[in-house]
């Protein structure tokens, strides 16, 4: 059950990131101001890493001893 | 001007991904998921399809296999925000099943825009980042 709603989870994320990522994209194509758009690559970056980062999470796996977040 | 089929249940998606094919110069069809996007693709087959894996009413892999049977030589693009590992690799099934490329989200929209190019250039290879 928690490797599917970890799955469930993961699936929303990406998809969030993507239209984070798309989002940004299209607002580069309406501005010419360089600083603006620089901002947005930024932003770009940052979801694309958010997406890095949650791919390399083998959310598959039993969390060891439980709870990840008992402490 | 070519026709592309855009499949996928989120609302947003739909509109960013047919912002960027209209602004290449396609002429762009909307389906919220598989059921309608068969629907469309019936009434005007497009040149080619992409379309998002997990979906209510009918999913994506089922719907790869629907567009097989329907037309076998359209070009299918498979996406999704689904899992890498294990089982839940719905993207290499996709692949197994027919879709031309498969592309992992969260992916630039300038890049499905080259992969969708890429598929009607002469030889061109199977691109996958599953």
């Amino acid at each position: 059950m928690a490797g599917t709603l970890r799955s469930t989870v993961r699936h929303a994320l990406n998809n969030t990131f993507c239209k984070i990522v798309g989002t940004a994209e299209l607002a580069q194509d309406i501005t010419a101001h360089a600083g603006l758009r620089a901002e947005l690559e930024v932003i770009i970056k940052l979801a694309e890493e958010g997406g890095r980062l949650l791919a390399s999470v083998d959310s598959d796996d039993p969390v060891p001893g439980g709870a990840p977040c008992s402490g | 001007m070519k026709r592309i089929l855009i499949i996928d249940d989120d609302p947003r998606m739909l509109q960013l991904l047919g912002e960027a094919f209209s602004g290449s110069g396609y002429h762009v069809e909307l389906a919220a998921d598989g059921e309608v996007g068969l629907a469309l693709f019936r009434a005007e087959p497009p040149d080619v399809v992409v379309t998002d894996i997990l979906m209510p009413n009918r999913e994506g892999l089922e719907t790869i296999v629907a567009l097989r049977k329907l037309q076998a030589d359209v070009k299918v693009v498979a996406i999704s925000g689904g899992g890498n590992i294990g089982p839940s690799n719905f993207l290499r099934l996709a692949t197994h099943l027919g879709a031309d490329a498969v592309l992992a989200k969260p992916f630039r929209l300038s890049e499905i825009r080259e992969l969708v190019d890429g598929l009607f250039e002469p030889q061109s290879p199977v691109v996958a980042r599953a």
